[in-house]
């Protein structure tokens, strides 16, 4: 392949044995490359630098001061971290953060799994079908949240008119701090649904024809060819789909903004949120970032948690 | 199925099978659709109900006039040309730095390739939110804008500007690794041709490989140009003036001090989801999941 580009180097420096031409040659072509592939790669590794991992480093030196914006940040160790640490309210914002990501993902993965195993088979307007499941995962937090609070409004809300036109009294969805964190995980499961139903979609057209015809010869009915034939082929991408969705789900903000404004009383406040209201009310950025280094510490190592376990599942 | 139907009468009690399980198959999808259906719809009738008659009752006339009374009540106009801006040059800005990357980071020789991808593969599980704070004090002390001198103090820098509200989205981790991922899968022996017939280096990158990985462009382009479109934190804490706020705060903001005229709000948030939807509509014969759960193993 090199060959014609050494002849030419060749002809230029004139006579020298072949391979010494050849390996200048490729030197030569290294040299470029190499200068090209920093050109190509700098740019965006410097915008990564600024947008990414500058802020991890500066929450972190943060998270060990006493910082208003007004005047210079004033070091004070760990006095943050035992503050949140002691707090009742940020006890509570874990557990409804942890509480609002697993019953999601607990459930939604079962109905997702379902419900492209439903759309995988031939069905009349099936592609049409599959279409309305999968739009409102294009649409924001802001908009389905805003619907959401259409639907369930006590009064006026078409749910909860239908429950009294039965005789029943209307539940207050979003007032109601039984209701409320439900009411957001049933509306995120509903919205995100479509988004990982597609990609397990994928997963199950990749499931060999043969291996499941060859169980269903040897009598092994549809939930058996599930368990033992579909199952294992797209355990990798149902991991993948788990881990992708439970972390997306630590972050929960907006839904919570919009609609009770993490009430009532904090039934529905998660970490982003006290974080948020401990920089931007309190305007206490020292607090607020060692709540972001906690974010981040927890979200790492449920990261790992959950990939070591899926993968120990895997391989057994 | 002639082994497992050797008789005609059982024969035609396993097409009965077939077909009723087919019909509890239809049965079922069509409830699992209608669940999404019924409140789309639902927000279409209320859209088109006129002002002074309740939400949820059949419209007496079809009131397209909310559409227009929905842009006339807050700065919807505005607003709509902020996140416009805002999301077209994320989107750009975003496909352009990770085709470059991950075409470098497949098929160049760069230095310290390794460490680069293991660092853009650790930052996929990193959530954005943690990042908020520190931009929000990294945007107020950019350099020489918005009243800062040099070192940036002084003034308030980008806070409450466009450039400002562009900064979480303008690169991605996971983009670039897509985009290796897309590159890596193409054959080398395309560069090392067009090498000989003469082709620089950035020509073979935009002229031969970028041109063949076109399906990943457009999932890369249409993730760039939604996480920009829908963001509502980061707006919310760098807007402070109702003039740059973005679709989806201006609709909050409208939200807080309107919460009961429902058609107007919902005729804003047909017009806001129009352009996302249309987009994911368009791409979704390239949208494959393979390719998003790809980039991860």
């Amino acid at each position: 392949m090199l060959d014609d580009a050494a002849a030419r180097v060749g002809k230029r420096t004139g006579a020298r044995p072949a391979h010494a031409v050849r390996q200048r040659a490729r030197a030569g072509i290294e040299r470029t490359e190499r200068r090209a592939g920093v050109a190509l790669v700098s740019p965006a590794v410097a915008a990564i630098v600024l947008t990414s991992i500058a802020p991890l480093v500066l929450a972190f030196g943060f998270s060990l001061t006493d910082y208003n914006l007004l005047q210079p940040p004033r070091w004070v160790g760990l006095r943050n971290y035992v503050g949140i640490l002691g707090d009742p309210v940020f006890w509570k914002a874990l557990e409804n953060t942890l509480a609002f990501a697993f019953s999601q993902v607990a459930i939604g993965i079962v109905v997702a799994v379902l419900v492209a195993l439903l759309f995988n088979g031939w069905l009349y307007g099936g592609a049409l079908m599959r279409t309305f499941v999968y739009l409102p995962q294009a649409a924001s937090y802001v908009v389905i949240a805003l619907v959401w609070t259409m639907l369930l409004d006590p009064m006026t809300g078409p749910i909860n008119r239908m429950l009294t036109a039965g005789g029943g009294s209307p539940v207050y969805f979003l007032s109601d701090p039984a209701w409320a964190m439900a009411s957001i995980v049933v509306m995120s499961m509903w919205r995100n649904l479509g988004y990982f139903m597609i990609i397990i979609l994928a997963a199950l057209k990749s499931v060999p024809d043969e291996l499941l015809e060859a169980a269903a010869i040897d009598g092994a009915g549809p939930i058996r060819r599930f368990f033992y034939v579909t199952l294992p082929t797209i355990r990798g991408v149902l991991s993948f789909v788990a881990i992708t969705w439970f972390l997306g789900a630590l972050q929960m903000f907006t839904q919570a903004y919009v609609m009770t404004g993490g009430g009532p009383v904090n039934a529905t406040r998660t970490v982003v949120y006290l974080m948020y209201d401990e920089a931007f009310t309190n305007l206490n950025i020292g607090a607020a970032s060692a709540m972001a280094v906690m974010l981040f510490l927890l979200v790492v190592a449920l990261s790992l948690i959950l990939r070591l376990v899926l993968r120990r599942k895997e391989e057994s | 199925m002639t082994t497992t139907a050797p008789g005609k009468s059982s024969r035609a009690v396993f097409r009965w099978r077939k077909i009723a399980s087919s019909a509890t198959l239809h049965a079922i999808a069509l409830l699992v659709a209608a669940l999404y259906a019924v409140p789309m719809a639902y927000v279409v009738l209320v859209a088109l109900t006129p002002d002074g008659e309740a939400p949820g009752t059949w419209p007496s006339h079809a009131a397209f006039g909310t559409f227009v009374d929905a842009f006339r009540s807050a700065d919807f106009l505005r607003f709509f040309i902020n996140s416009a801006l805002v999301s077209v040059f994320c989107t750009v800005l975003q496909v352009i730095l990770s085709c470059a990357a991950g075409y470098a980071l497949a098929m160049l020789p760069v230095r310290g390739r390794t460490l680069i991808l293991l660092l853009l593969l650790a930052l996929l599980v990193v959530p954005a939110e943690v990042a908020i704070v520190p931009l929000f004090v990294m945007v107020s002390h950019f350099p020489l804008t918005g009243g800062n001198d040099l070192f940036g103090f002084g003034g308030h820098g980008l806070l409450n500007t466009l450039p400002g509200i562009m900064v979480p989205h303008i690169v991605s981790a996971l983009a670039i690794v897509m985009m290796r991922q897309f590159y890596a899968a193409l054959p080398r022996e395309l560069g090392d041709a067009a090498r000989i017939d003469g082709l620089g280096e950035i020509g073979i990158f935009a002229l031969v490989y970028t041109p063949l990985v076109k399906p990943a462009i457009a999932i890369v382009a249409v993730f760039a140009f939604q996480s920009a479109w829908n963001d509502f934190i980061w707006p919310l804490v760098v807007t402070q003036s109702n003039d740059m706020r973005t679709l989806q705060l201006g609709l909050t903001v409208f939200f807080q001090e309107n919460s009961t005229q429902w058609n107007l709000l919902m005729a804003a948030v047909l017009v806001i989801s129009f352009p996302i939807i249309i987009l994911f509509l368009l791409v979704q014969r390239v949208f494959n999941g393979n390719a998003l759960s790809g980039a991860l193993k």
